[in-house]
């Protein structure tokens, strides 16, 4: 048997080479039509009708859309396109994008491979630390590298301008280099290693076992084997990598705009920002994201539904592979990374709580921030706040993309092309946008109006942010597990329901813990999209940070001991999920005695 | 015949009607003097109820909400507690952008949804945005306070506003701008170079490309400087377009890069002055940055930012905690709060009987001297406009 035909060896549904999603039997079809029609309503109202009243609006070419009358027309169209600079940065988008990429790809790659499939020591923690490099917010680590690679008074360029060899600091945190640098410290690798580890988790190792056994390395395993099976999550990050491309700004807007780089949505979230913003233009210029859409969900169908990328199965053998020497080797080298990555800005927020002037060592430290904060009384409202809807979304979020993951890979509902396309959709604009979207939703729907300003509110939304990723993540770890389990289970009685909670729930636990913490974090850290919902009994900490944070106010002291809560809530409910989802997933540990790739004694599940 | 019947009618008719008016006015002024006698007394008795029965709706209604800009939200925490701690009525305040908070507030009420009861926001999105939409209600009404209704105790004897009907944006404070002031790091410019600048054009000059730093429009704070500028005798429309796009200027539309670009040196001089309180806090600790001015033709008072003016909202949803809110904050007490809380204050109160406190130096007014204030003249909010979107167009042009 050939390496290439043993990725196919699990094939149970492909012909010619092509294959036909793994579905299970669909519910009688009048059921079926009805779930759908129900989940295309909720999610299209809730998803994209924003975005059409966005769209439609844009029409509207009132320069004031909240004072002036509507007046229809396609001026935004031409001049949101006429405004200098406009193409120039997003080519500019295009070049940071490619540049973070094409670095963090492939390192976030072999970290999740080394993660997921090999015996490195304390992969587990070595994993979470990612999560904890992703929990920290962009603008902390930005302003850490700042405050390390600025050429005038960067800690670092200081030092290394004491050195002989050195006229000056060499390095400059304010150059296309240093934005991508800064990317990738930020959440260019934390992201891609989080996403991808649990997909690697769910190899079936009896396949890399069968290559060993044809004679290869575990090189040549990982790329003819590990890599093939493993298209369909990398395809998925690399899509929701893509969508961003236009949308995130932050390090972009503080590195960028010093020598004068703009990129495309440092663009859109000018207009936006402005005293009085111009939400038609800024439309305009976002959808642009919605004609990549067009792109992506062709091409990432093409190349899920070409092939079957089932590595989990009623056969599932667990089992990793040992690297010997170079197991630690890989420690070493990860460790530094997570080093690098979460110290730096963690040590940045932590100090800069105590400085009485973020930056400024000579002005000394003090405890007035923490002072100032803590005596808010709308500081423990905000806690309380965000507690409630970011567990809400840990715990509601995962449960209902996975079903409608389920139904988009597992059955035959008519109509899943327009729910795709619902999924992909939303994740196209901006949250600075979606939320005035979203505003108008609530406002003018008779019904929803009077949960305006409550909590509800900021809990359907939380619930439903993220869907793009948590969706599709789900859709990647559904097609990883193949469907003879679930039809064991329904042969022997079991109903839907009972199925999908006592087989595929347990089988996707690895994919919805992190999903759970994902969640968690996003609903913790959500703004834009929530923030013209929210009233001041229902603040969120995410929002107190950005408010006392913003141009007017600038106390970027007070917004860093917010954010240090922020972090704080986020960590210890990820080891709490991720502990509970440790038990419950599957486990590559239970049986490495069994697995020949493995010769070294079996370890303590607690070791992992 | 008839001329003289009709004279002799007129005489008798100018008799009745001499005794009537005379009759008229001796009752008027009875009248009038017992309604004087009368009113003067019991006027405090009446304003002493009128305020315990405010005071007791306002409690009732347990807080008053602010949508507000970026100085009363960074700075008023202290006045707001005053309030706060004197009336039990607690103080909600939006304390996000100004843009986005009028955008969310205009959206409620379009939804018939009514939050906020007071603004503390700029006379410019009064102007642009909440007086166009019918979202405010006249201000003078809502005044009662003997110490606030004296219009005596106000600069110039009178209200001042800053909208086109002179009725819905009061403002109470000013900055006094007669002298154009600048920022320098005197660690990377010496003083003798920094002397050698004696008009804002010398700052657009070669020497100093690389050096000026500047607040981006997308700053409130920017366009309000540049809208200065293009009406001051001292610059005027040239010299806006070549700051903005003479590329001798690096901008930033954060306040705390550009602070750090000061202080640090990485672009030395700011030669717009904004956040001037930060900026004198930093200098009195130590830092190497300096204040300087240059002459300026017309002297003149300034509305700055969000601190500058009050106004209160249509269908209130706490209308007599608002009401006690206007009348304290506008009295002496809530004034020199203001002008006591808050450090290196720029700008003054309008009222003339409290004392200046941390009001700077250089912003105070003298007394009895008559200012030009171009933000109380009723067209000022059009015109405003039409040189903002002037200076935005030239902004566009350069972002490239």
């Amino acid at each position: 048997m050939s390496i290439g035909q043993v990725a196919g060896a699990t094939a149970n549904n492909c012909q010619n080479g092509r294959c036909k999603p793994p579905s299970t039997k669909p519910s009688r079809a009048g059921t079926g039509h009805f779930i759908m029609a129900v989940v295309l309503l909720v999610l299209g109202y809730f998803l994209i009708w924003p975005v059409i009243l966005l769209l439609i609006n844009s029409f509207n070419i009132a320069t004031d859309w909240f004072v002036e009358p509507r007046t229809w027309g396609i001026a935004h169209w031409i001049n949101a396109f006429e405004k200098p600079g406009v193409f120039s940065s997003l080519y500019n988008s295009i070049l940071i994008w490619g540049l973070t990429m094409a670095i963090s790809f492939p390192i976030g790659l072999a970290i999740a491979w080394a993660l997921g499939r090999t015996k490195v020591p304390g992969s587990r923690w070595l994993e979470f630390s990612f999560w904890v490099a992703y929990m920290v917010p962009a603008i902390p680590t930005t302003i850490a590298w700042i405050s390390l690679l600025d050429p005038d008074i960067g800690l670092i360029n200081v030092v290394l301008a004491e050195l002989p060899f050195f006229e000056q600091g060499p390095f400059n945190i304010f150059s296309i280099e240093g934005i991508v640098w800064a990317n990738l410290m930020g959440h260019g690798i934390a992201i891609k290693v989080m996403l991808l580890t649990p997909a690697f988790r769910n190899m079936d190792a009896s396949l890399e076992e069968a290559a060993r056994a044809s004679g290869a390395g575990n090189l040549r395993t990982a790329f003819r084997v590990t890599l093939p099976l493993m298209i369909t999550p990398m395809v998925l990050v690399f899509a929701l990598q893509t969508l961003k491309i236009f949308s995130s700004f932050e390090t972009e807007f503080l590195l960028g705009l010093p020598f004068g780089f703009y990129v495309y949505s440092t663009k859109i979230f000018m207009l936006v920002r402005d005293e009085i913003p111009n939400y038609g233009e800024a439309t305009v210029l976002a959808s642009v994201t919605l004609l990549l859409i067009l792109v992506i969900i062709p091409v990432q169908r093409w190349i899920i539904e070409r092939r079957n990328y089932t590595t989990i199965t009623g056969n599932f053998k667990p089992g990793l592979i040992d690297l010997g020497a170079w197991n630690y080797v890989v420690f070493g080298a990860i460790s530094s990374l997570v080093v690098l990555l979460t110290v730096g800005p963690l040590c940045v927020l932590m100090l800069g709580s105590f400085m009485t002037r973020i930056g400024y060592f000579s002005l000394g430290y003090t405890l007035e921030h923490w002072i100032f904060v803590l005596n808010d009384p709308v500081f423990l409202k905000s806690l309380w706040t965000t507690l409630i809807i970011a567990s809400t979304a840990a715990f509601g979020s995962p449960l209902l993309f996975s079903v409608v993951a389920y139904i988009l890979v597992r059955t035959r509902f008519p109509g899943r092309g327009i729910l795709d396309l619902i999924i992909w959709g939303s994740g196209a604009i901006p949250g600075i946008l979606s939320g005035l979207g979203l505003l108008w939703v609530f406002l003018g729907t008779p019904g929803l109006n009077v949960l305006f300003g409550t909590i509800w509110a900021l809990i359907i939304v939380v619930l439903l942010q993220g869907n793009t990723t948590g969706v599709n993540m789900m859709k990647g770890a559904f097609v990883q597990i193949g469907s003879d389990m679930e039809e064991a289970a329904r042969v022997a009685g079991a109903g839907w329901v009972r199925t999908y909670f006592r087989i595929w729930l347990p089988l996707l636990m690895p994919t919805l813990v992190l999903l759970a913490v994902f969640n968690f974090v996003l609903a913790a850290g959500a703004t834009a999209n929530i923030i013209l919902l929210a009233s001041r009994d229902t603040l969120t900490l995410s929002i107190l940070a950005l408010e006392l944070s913003t141009v007017g106010v600038s106390n970027r002291e007070a917004a860093s001991i917010v954010s240090i809560f922020i972090l704080l809530l986020t960590v210890v409910v990820a080891i709490g999920v991720r502990a509970c989802g440790v038990r419950l997933g599957v486990r590559h540990d239970m049986a490495i005695a069994d697995a020949p790739i493995n010769p070294s004694p079996p370890r303590a599940p607690v070791d992992r | 015949m008839t001329n003289f019947v009709q004279i002799n009618f007129n005489r008798h008719a100018k008799a009745r009607a001499e005794r009537a008016i005379r009759g008229f006015l001796s009752a008027a002024a009875l009248t009038l003097a017992g309604v004087v006698v009368l009113a003067a007394a019991p006027a405090s008795a009446d304003f002493k109820a009128d305020w315990a029965k405010l005071i007791a709706a306002a409690e009732k209604e347990g807080k008053v909400s602010i949508a507000a800009g970026g100085a009363p939200s960074r700075q008023y925490r202290h006045v707001f507690n005053k309030f706060y701690e004197k009336f039990g009525v607690s103080v909600e305040v939006s304390r996000g952008g100004a843009g986005r908070t009028t955008s969310r507030v205009l959206a409620e009420r379009k939804a018939k949804k009514y939050t906020m009861d007071i603004a503390l926001i700029s006379v410019r999105i009064n102007n642009q945005r909440l007086v166009p939409t019918n979202a405010l209600i006249p201000f003078e009404p809502l005044l009662i306070h003997p110490e606030v209704i004296d219009k005596s105790k106000w600069y110039g004897g009178k209200y001042w506003y800053g909208d086109k009907y002179l009725k819905h944006t009061f403002f109470y404070t000013a900055g006094v701008i007669d002298k154009n002031f600048f920022w320098y790091n005197t660690k990377k410019i010496s003083a003798a170079e920094i002397s050698t600048i004696k008009s804002q054009w010398d700052f657009l000059k070669p020497k100093w490309k690389g050096k000026v730093q500047g607040g981006a429009m997308e700053d409130p704070s920017g366009i309000r400087q540049m809208n200065d500028a293009w009406q001051s005798a001292d610059r005027g429309p040239d010299w806006v377009r070549k700051y903005l796009t003479g590329g001798n200027v690096t901008f930033s539309a954060d306040r705390r890069i550009l602070e750090t670009w000061l202080v640090k040196g990485r672009y030395p001089i700011k030669a717009v002055s904004t956040a001037e309180e930060d900026l004198r806090t930093l200098a009195k600790k130590g830092l190497p940055i300096k204040q300087m001015s240059l002459p300026k033709k017309v002297g003149l008072l300034r509305a700055s930012g969000s601190g500058c003016c009050i106004s209160a909202f249509a269908n209130a949803p706490h209308p007599n905690a608002a009401k006690l809110f206007a009348n304290w904050f506008l009295s002496k007490e809530g004034q020199t709060a203001i002008h006591t809380t808050i450090p290196n204050l720029a700008r003054s109160s309008l009222r003339n009987d409290i004392p200046f406190g941390h009001v700077e130096k250089d912003h105070r007014r003298t007394p009895g001297k008559k200012y030009s204030y171009p933000d109380a003249d009723p067209k000022s909010g059009a015109r405003n406009k039409k040189i903002q979107n002037k200076i935005m167009k030239i902004w566009g042009s350069r972002q490239r």
